[in-house]
């Protein structure tokens, strides 16, 4: 029950993000017919594919709780080679990542939670790749990082194996901390 | 130059992941470092709008060749994907400027262009053939 909440969330969430992702150029570009009507285009066929999209049930939840340690460690690695060490988001994130695909090498292993690692910290480098107009705060960081592995995990269900799918993620944490520190902080 | 990097990177990407089978994140991820490392050591090479694009387009493209098999078998789409994901990146809003995983956040969104284009093309045909048994 909980996996099926999860997952619907998570998906509807994903809906709202690209719509608003959309929707904001829209927005801003609405003097320009041709993109206007490229975006109504993407728009449609986005929309098409949500719901072409396979949805497996695979049991899990408590026990992939550790993702979010992962998540937060690759979020904080990467805010620290972008800002402190200003090597830049592409570098900090494509150095982070790099490291953390070679961990199950290491250790050789087989089991799920050494082969996890890499996607879950890659998921938490895009946080760090957060620029300076919407934060320099490490608290912001952390908390996008936490709320990006509760993400991680709400959304294994769904959209697996495509393409920005981690990014996607990333987004929605990153989102719901800005709205939620503009609410309350 | 925005658009061939973002289908160049893609379709990269995409080959690094399946045929040299190094793996979603590591083809991504490495190839990213490598660019961002290029800009870094040389970043008057282009110009600096380029410089300072062409590493973010390259990862955002990359993004898309993360794609599994089973999601997107073309390598064609893919990069039609990467050409998605440069407009979306060029015309991208100001309000979320900055915002970690916006990148990702466009690669998804043409990844899902390129899923549905592959359904509708398929339904097409399938369409064709009962008409023709018709």
């Amino acid at each position: 029950m909980i996996i099926k909440i999860a997952r619907r969330a998570a998906f509807f969430l994903f809906i709202l993000l690209h719509l608003s992702f959309l929707g904001a150029i829209f927005y801003e570009r609405m003097d320009t017919l041709l993109l206007i009507g490229i975006l109504v285009l993407i728009a449609g066929l986005v929309s098409i594919a949500y719901f072409k999209a396979p949805r497996e049930e695979e049991a899990h939840f408590f026990e992939d709780l550790y993702h979010i340690i992962f998540v937060t460690a690759g979020c904080a690695a990467t805010f620290y080679l972008n800002r402190k060490l200003e090597l830049g988001p592409v570098i900090a994130a494509g150095l982070t990542g790099s490291i953390a695909s070679f961990i199950p090498n290491g250790f050789r292993a087989k089991n799920n939670f050494i082969l996890e690692i890499p996607a879950a910290v890659y998921c938490g480098a895009f946080i760090g790749m957060t620029g300076p107009q919407v934060t320099t705060d490490w608290n912001f960081i952390l908390l996008a990082g936490f709320i990006t592995g509760v993400l991680y995990i709400a959304s294994k269900n769904i959209f697996r194996g495509y393409g920005g799918k981690l990014g996607s993620v990333a987004f929605g944490g990153v989102a719901i901390t800005s709205i939620f520190l503009f609410l309350f902080a | 130059m925005i658009i061939a990097t973002g289908a160049g990177a893609a379709m990269v990407t995409y080959m690094a992941n399946h045929a040299l089978n190094l793996g979603a994140v590591r083809a991504s991820a490495l190839l990213s470092l490598l660019t961002g490392l290029f800009f870094y050591i040389f970043p008057d090479l282009f110009g600096s709008y380029l410089s300072k694009h062409i590493p973010l387009v390259f990862m955002g493209a990359g993004f898309i060749g993360m794609v599994s098999k089973k999601v997107i078998d073309s390598n064609l789409l893919v990069g039609f994907s990467g050409i998605v994901f440069s407009v979306i990146y060029l015309n991208s809003s100001r309000f979320f400027a900055g915002f970690g995983g916006a990148l990702g956040t466009a690669a998804c969104i043409s990844v899902l262009v390129s899923v549905s284009l592959a359904f509708l093309q398929e339904k097409r045909k399938e369409k064709k053939s009962r008409k023709c048994g018709d």
